[in-house]
C-alpha cells in the first residue's frame, strides 16, 4: 500500500524550477534507497538456463506468448523518482520501482493466483514473498525484505527537503 | 505492455480527474444545452421541411391506395359504385378512427372475395368490431372474413374469436356471420368512444389533412417548377440538388481562394485597432452584435416562420433553398453570438491572482508562466503609452497654441511671465505633476511682487537733498547783505609787515587796525599784471617775509651745502628779490 504523500509532486517539481541543487541533492538521496532493492530484486531473476526452455528466449518464435530473457529482464527492474500517470483510481506514484518487461513480470507473478502448479509456474526458480497484491518473486520479494524501511527513509527524505525548500537553504 | 510497480509514494490525484470530469460534463452539458438550442432552431426548419415531406409521402399513399381500390373495384364490376363506397370509407374512417389507407384494403380483399359492395361494407363494418374487440388488427381480421366468404374457415378459427374448429365446420357463413356480430356488437363505436379511439381520430383527421396539404405541395410544385407530371418534378428536384450542391462548392472555393485577403483584413483590422482605438472598437463591437442579437431573436421567432410560409406560399422550392440558407445562417450567427457571449463573460470575470505560497497545489509553471504575462502586458502598455505621447507630439507641431506658446518662450520674457507661459503648456500637455510645480512657483512669484508692491507703497517718503539749500542760500544772502553794511575807517597803512629795525628781526608784527585799500583807483591790469597777476614759472602764493638773524643764517646754508656736498648735487646760492631773501635751490 502506497503512503499519500500531499503535495510530493509539487515539491519535487517546485525544486527542480527553483532549487535544482536541492533537487539533485534530494535525487540522490533517494536512488540511494532505491537501489539496494532494485539490485536485490535483479538478483533474483534467475538465468535463462534456469527457466523452462521454451519460455526462454529462442530464434524461432512459436507462439505469441512473451519470452523470457534473463539479460532483458534484469534490465527491465528498475526506479523512478518522476509522478506517473494517475492510474484509474486516481493515484500517482512520486516515488516508484517497476518490473517492466513482460517476461520478468511473469516470472514475478506466475502461479500468484491459480497457484503454483501445473507445468510452468513449478519450474520457477524462486519463492512468492510480499503480502496482498505485493506478492511476488523478485521485485516484490525485495521489497517485502526491505521491511518498508526505504520507504520511510525516502518520506523522511522529501520531508527534509520540503524544509529545507521553505526556509530557503 | 506489463508494468508491475511497487508505489513507495504516491498521491492521490482522482480529485483533478474528477473537477476534470465534473468540468468536462458541463462542458458537455452546456454544448448540449447549446445543441438543443440550436438544434431547436433547426428543428424548426427542419420539422416544416419533414411535415411537407410527409404530407407529400402521404399524398402519394392515398393516391396508390384509391388507384389500387377504383381499379378493384372496375374490375370486379362495382366501378360505379365507387364514388358511394369511397364516400362510406371516409365517413367509416371519421367515425372509427381507422385510417382509410387500411379501411381500403381491407374492402378490397372483401370485394375480391366476392362479396357485393353492400355486403361488402357489412362485413368491413362487422371485421372493425371484430378487430376492435379481439384486438386483431384489421388486416387480419378482414383477410380471415375474406376466407371464410371463400369458404375456408381455418384463419377464422386461428384468430381465436371465439368459433371452436367444429362450430366453423357446422355453420353456414350466414350464422357465422350472425355470431360473430353478436359477439362484437358495437366494438368499433365503443373502442371509437374511448381516448385512444378519439387520438386515433385525431389523428386520422390530421392524417386527412397532411394529405390535402401534400396534394398542394405537390401541385403548387408542379406549377412553380413548370413540371407536367410527377417524373418531371422529380427530374427538377434532382437538378436544384446538384445546383445548389455546385453553389455550396463555389463558395467553399470563394472561401478558400480568398483565404489570404481574409487573413491579410484580419490583420489589418487588429492593427487598427490601437491602443487608443481599442475600448471605442470594442464598444462598436458590443453595439453591432447586440443589435445582431436581437435581430436572430426577431428572426428566430416571428420573422423566420413569416419568411419561410410566405416563401412556401408564393414559391415552395424557393422556400426550401430559402429555409436552408436561412437555417445555416442562424445557427452559424447563433455560434458565433455564443462565443462572444462566453468570452465577453469571461473577460468580465475579475482577475483572481493564484496564490503561490506554500507549497502544496501549486502549478509553478502558471505562476511563471503569468509573470512572463504581467511582464508583456506592462510592455505592451508601455509601449501604447509611448505611441500615444508620439502622437501627441506630432499634433504639436499643427497646433496654434502651442505654436503661440513656443513662440512667446523664444522671446525676453520676465520669470513671471515666462511661468505663466511654462503653466499654459503644461496644461495643454495635461502634465498634472508640471502644471502642479509651476502653478506654485507662479503664485510665489506673484506674492513676491505683491509683497514688494505693498512694501513700497509703504516706505516713507525720501527726504529732499535739496530740502535746506533755500534756508541756507537764505542765511548767505543775510551774511552777505551784514557784510555789505559794514563800515570801515579811512586811514590805513600802505603794507604789511616790511623790512624793519633789527630788533624786530624774526617776528611778525602787525600794525594798527587801520585797512587801507592798496589798489583803490587802480585796474586789475596795473594790479596783477599781464598775466593776471602770476609770471610765467613763478608759483602763485603768497609773498612770505621771514626775518632771521645772521647766524641762523649762516647755519642753515652750511647745512645746505653739506647734504649738497654728501648727496653729489650741485647747490649754489643767490639773492633772489630783495635784500635778505634768499633762495636755494
Amino acid at each position: 500500500m502506497p503512503t499519500e504523500l500531499k503535495g510530493a509532486n509539487e515539491l519535487r517539481k517546485a525544486l527542480k524550477k527553483f532549487a535544482p541543487e536541492l533537487a539533485k541533492e534530494t535525487n540522490v538521496e533517494l536512488v540511494g534507497f532505491l537501489k539496494p532493492i532494485v539490485k536485490k530484486a535483479r538478483g533474483y531473476l534467475p538465468s535463462n538456463d534456469e527457466m523452462p526452455s521454451g519460455f526462454v528466449k529462442h530464434e524461432v518464435k512459436t507462439a505469441k506468448f512473451p519470452m523470457y530473457d534473463a539479460t532483458e529482464a534484469r534490465r527491465g527492474i528498475g526506479y523512478k523518482l518522476t509522478p506517473t500517470k494517475p492510474n484509474r483510481q486516481g493515484w500517482s506514484s512520486t516515488v516508484s520501482i517497476h518490473n517492466k518487461t513482460a517476461g520478468g513480470a511473469i516470472f514475478e507473478t506466475a502461479g500468484r493466483k491459480s497457484g503454483v502448479s501445473g507445468r510452468f509456474s513449478p519450474k520457477m526458480a524462486g519463492s512468492f514473498a510480499g503480502s496482498g497484491k505485493l506478492v511476488g518473486r523478485a521485485m516484490f520479494k525485495a521489497y517485502d525484505e526491505d521491511q518498508g524501511k526505504a520507504k520511510a527513509a525516502i518520506i523522511k527524505a522529501i520531508e527534509k527537503a520540503a524544509i529545507k525548500f521553505a526556509r530557503g537553504k | 505492455m506489463s508494468n508491475l510497480l511497487v508505489s513507495l509514494v504516491a498521491q492521490f490525484k482522482g480529485q483533478k480527474a474528477f473537477n476534470q470530469a465534473e468540468s468536462a460534463t458541463d462542458k458537455l452539458s452546456k454544448k448540449v444545452n447549446k445543441l438543443a438550442k440550436t438544434l431547436g432552431l433547426a428543428l424548426g426548419g427542419a420539422a416544416i421541411v419533414k411535415f411537407a415531406k410527409d404530407s407529400i409521402k402521404a399524398f402519394a399513399a392515398e393516391e396508390k391506395s384509391i388507384a389500387m381500390l377504383s381499379n378493384a373495384l372496375d374490375n370486379l364490376g362495382m366501378g360505379k359504385q365507387a364514388t358511394q363506397i369511397y364516400s362510406y370509407i371516409e365517413a367509416l374512417q371519421m367515425a372509427t378512427g381507422v385510417a382509410d389507407d387500411d379501411l381500403r384494403p381491407a374492402f378490397q380483399k372483401l370485394a375480391t372475395a366476392g362479396l357485393n359492395a353492400a355486403d361488402a361494407q357489412s362485413v368491413l363494418a362487422l371485421a372493425l368490431n371484430v378487430s376492435a374487440g379481439s384486438g386483431k388488427d384489421l388486416d387480419t381480421v378482414s383477410s380471415a372474413l375474406a376466407k371464410a366468404v371463400g369458404g375456408n374457415t381455418g384463419a377464422l378459427s386461428k384468430l381465436g374469436v371465439g368459433l371452436s374448429k367444429s362450430e366453423l365446420k357446422t355453420m353456414s357463413l350466414n350464422d357465422i356471420m350472425l355470431k360473430l356480430s353478436a359477439t362484437y356488437k358495437n366494438s368499433a363505436a365503443k373502442a371509437a368512444e374511448t381516448f385512444s379511439g378519439k387520438m386515433a381520430k385525431l389523428s386520422v383527421a390530421i392524417g386527412t389533412a397532411k394529405e390535402s396539404i401534400g396534394k398542394g405541395l405537390i401541385d403548387g410544385l408542379m406549377l412553380a417548377t413548370g413540371a407536367t407530371d410527377i417524373a418531371d418534378l422529380q427530374t427538377k428536384i434532382i437538378n436544384l440538388g446538384t445546383t445548389l450542391a455546385s453553389v455550396f462548392v463555389a463558395t467553399g472555393n470563394l472561401i478558400h481562394d480568398n483565404w489570404s485577403l481574409i487573413k491579410q483584413l484580419g490583420i489589418a483590422l487588429i492593427a487598427t485597432f490601437t491602443a487608443a482605438k481599442v475600448y471605442a472598437g470594442v464598444a462598436a463591437l458590443i453595439s453591432i452584435i447586440n443589435k445582431l442579437k436581437a435581430a436572430y431573436v426577431a428572426l428566430r421567432t416571428v420573422s423566420f416562420a413569416a419568411a419561410v410560409a410566405t416563401a412556401a406560399a408564393i414559391n415552395p422550392v424557393a422556400a426550401i433553398a430559402a429555409a436552408g440558407v436561412l437555417v445555416a445562417t442562424i445557427i452559424a450567427g447563433n455560434i458565433a453570438l455564443d462565443k462572444f457571449n462566453k468570452s465577453k463573460a469571461e473577460a468580465e470575470k475579475p482577475f483572481k491572482v493564484p496564490d503561490f505560497t506554500g507549497l502544496t497545489g501549486v502549478d509553478y509553471g502558471d505562476a511563471k508562466r503569468l509573470e512572463g504575462l504581467k511582464i508583456a502586458a506592462a510592455k505592451a502598455q508601455m509601449k501604447a503609452a509611448k505611441e500615444a505621447l508620439k502622437q501627441k507630439q506630432l499634433n504639436k507641431i499643427f497646433d496654434l497654441n502651442y505654436i503661440q506658446l513656443y513662440a512667446a518662450l523664444q522671446g525676453k520674457l520676465t520669470d513671471e511671465e515666462k511661468n505663466r507661459v511654462e503653466l499654459q503648456l503644461a496644461l495643454l500637455d495635461e502634465n498634472v505633476n508640471a502644471a502642479d510645480y509651476l502653478s506654485k512657483k507662479l503664485a510665489v512669484s506673484q506674492g513676491q511682487t505683491s509683497m514688494l508692491s505693498q512694501f513700497l507703497r509703504t516706505l516713507p517718503d525720501a527726504k529732499n537733498p535739496f530740502e535746506s539749500w533755500g534756508d541756507y542760500l537764505k542765511a548767505i544772502e543775510l551774511e552777505a547783505k551784514r557784510i555789505g553794511a559794514l563800515s570801515f575807517g579811512t586811514a590805513a597803512p600802505s603794507s604789511v609787515g616790511g623790512g624793519g629795525a633789527a630788533s624786530d628781526a624774526g617776528k611778525v608784527t602787525t600794525n594798527t587796525p587801520k585797512v587801507t585799500d592798496p589798489y583803490a583807483g587802480k585796474s586789475a591790469y596795473e594790479i596783477y599784471g599781464p598775466s593776471g597777476g602770476l609770471g610765467a614759472g613763478v608759483i602763485a602764493g603768497v609773498n612770505v617775509k621771514v626775518f632771521m638773524d645772521g647766524k641762523e643764517m649762516t647755519s642753515l646754508i652750511t647745512d645746505a651745502q653739506v647734504n649738497d656736498t654728501l648727496s653729489g648735487t650741485f647747490s649754489d646760492i643767490n639773492r633772489v628779490a630783495a635784500k635778505g631773501s634768499v633762495g636755494i635751490r
